[in-house]
């Protein structure tokens, strides 16, 4: 998984969590104040139901115009007076429909009724609505918009350190190119790259160096192998050499050739360690 | 005929020398850049023995400057590096042979030959040593009463190295090297040696040649001609 899939993935779900949870409190809040200023409605409509009872003794005619739905019931039983949202048949829409209402005693005369002011909330479905929807909207567009930019930005901007990566693996010790990085605007890769490069030059470098040494060892060594080989080979043109004389120079010959051999493993050894082969 | 010896390392440079100088040759010796440099410029030489790796300067330059200049002389070079790089840097440059150190002056004896041969018979392939005549491009073997001696390619080789190191002893194990190359390991057993020999002798004292080559025992062999 690449790293920026994996951001995205960890940002994107937060992001959803977030919306959701903002959506969730943005609903509570906005509900809180719509049904206060309902309860104040309702409150507002109780005031004018007590003053005109207070006034004529009677309770006003119904409301026709208004949205509200007003019932008074004949009660000698006092209610407490208190706001509480119920399901109830609506007339106008003709289905069950939520209603928030407020239900308290009212004295009018000498008779004492329960008055119960319940006003539909329509309003809220709506609000519901738009909020679910508006929040999905948004989700959706920040999910395009990271996929869009996951697609078209972030390769580009990647590419330097794809470029840099493929130059250290083309990369080949004993090569005679540098490894030539390419120029980058973003710091990070900028750094990276300039300690790679510094990285590879000193291997060069410490390669070069340890490849010159196992040369110059075999020629330090073969060259003294060499005075002593051709110094036997002019001994035994000698005339007056004994036989016994002669087999001291084999043994002595043999032991150069032992020598050279071992001195031309060692460095094969090196040359394989080293990879500089062939 | 002249040659010249390049090599920092005067006991090398005395030993091959004294080896080539009991033949026909001449030796003269530079033990520097500057001293070869100005040798080059001044004679002719048959054959220059170059060593790469010189006090004061390359070989290579040596070399660059003898092919600049036009010279004739056969180049062999004489180095302490064994990789192949260097070789092929060496005879691309114009350079004759290469022979890596350490090794047999009955080697470099062999090579020497072997380019002043190549150098200034001029197609004239021809050598004659006392009862036999040899062809070098074809191959072949005379005697001189015209009879045809016929030889395995490494009898061939085996007279020719004996001819070109005439007069002098030659290690057994210098003949596995030259005939059979480096890499071969015979754990140190070189009878096989003996018996390429003894078919050579054979064939050439039947031929009516006197019997040329000594055993020099404990050591090698002879290829005797007296004059």
């Amino acid at each position: 998984m690449k790293l920026f899939t994996r951001y995205n993935r960890v940002n994107l779900a937060l992001t959803a969590i977030l919306l959701v949870l903002s959506a969730a409190a943005y609903y509570l809040v906005i509900n809180r104040i719509l049904i206060h200023e309902l309860d104040e409605e309702l409150d507002d409509y109780k005031q004018k139901v007590e003053s005109f009872a207070n006034s004529s003794g009677n309770l006003p005619e119904k409301g026709v115009l208004e949205d509200l739905v007003v019932k008074y019931e004949p009660s000698q039983e006092p209610v407490a007076e208190h706001y509480s949202t119920i399901k109830q048949y609506d007339p106008d829409e003709h289905k069950m429909e939520k209603f928030r209402q407020l239900v308290y005693t009212q004295r009018a005369g000498n008779n004492s009724y329960r008055v119960t002011i319940a006003k539909p909330l329509e309003g809220f479905r709506l609000l519901r609505k738009t909020i679910v929807y508006s929040t999905l909207g948004i989700l959706a567009i920040i999910i395009l918009v990271s996929l869009l930019v996951n697609h078209l930005l972030l390769k580009r901007l990647w590419n330097p350190f794809y470029d840099s990566i493929r130059a250290v693996r083309d990369f080949r010790l004993h090569g005679k190119n540098p490894p030539g990085f390419p120029k980058t605007k973003i710091e990070e890769f900028d750094f990276m790259n300039h300690n790679l490069d510094n990285v590879l030059r000193n291997a060069r470098t410490d390669y070069q160096l340890l490849k010159e040494f196992t040369e110059n060892a075999s020629h330090e060594i073969q060259t003294p192998l060499a005075i002593i080989r051709s110094k036997l080979d002019l001994l035994i043109q000698d005339e007056s050499l004994s036989e016994s004389q002669g087999k001291i120079l084999n043994s002595a010959y043999i032991a150069i050739k032992r020598i050279s051999k071992l001195n031309q493993s060692l460095l094969l050894l090196a040359k394989i360690e080293n990879n500089q082969f062939p | 005929m002249k040659l010249l010896v390049i090599e920092d390392e005067r006991d090398l440079s005395e030993s091959i020398c004294t080896y080539l100088g009991q033949e026909q040759f001449v030796c003269e010796t530079a033990y520097d850049y500057e001293a070869a440099m100005e040798k080059i410029h001044l004679n002719e030489y048959a054959c220059i023995i170059l060593d790469i790796m010189l006090p004061s300067g390359s070989g290579i330059n040596l070399l660059a400057t003898l092919k600049e200049e036009g010279k004739s002389e056969g180049v062999l070079i004489i180095s302490a590096k064994n990789s192949l790089e260097d070789k092929i840097n060496g005879l691309k440059l114009g350079a004759d042979d290469y022979l890596a150190k350490p090794f047999h002056l009955a080697e470099l004896g062999a090579r020497v030959a072997a380019i002043i041969r190549r150098k200034s018979f001029d197609g004239k392939t021809r050598i004659t040593i006392d009862h036999l005549v040899l062809d070098i491009s074809e191959r072949s073997l005379k005697s001189t009463a015209g009879e045809e001696i016929a030889l395995t390619r490494k009898e061939y080789d085996l007279l020719l190295y004996f001819i070109s190191n005439k007069n002098r002893v030659v290690t057994k194990e210098a003949i596995v090297e030259h005939l059979w190359g480096d890499e071969i390991d015979m754990a140190d057993s070189y009878d096989f040696v003996y018996s390429h020999i003894k078919n050579l002798r054979k064939k050439l004292t039947q031929a009516g040649c006197p019997d040329y080559i000594k055993a020099v025992y404990g050591m090698g062999y002879k290829f005797v001609i007296s004059s």
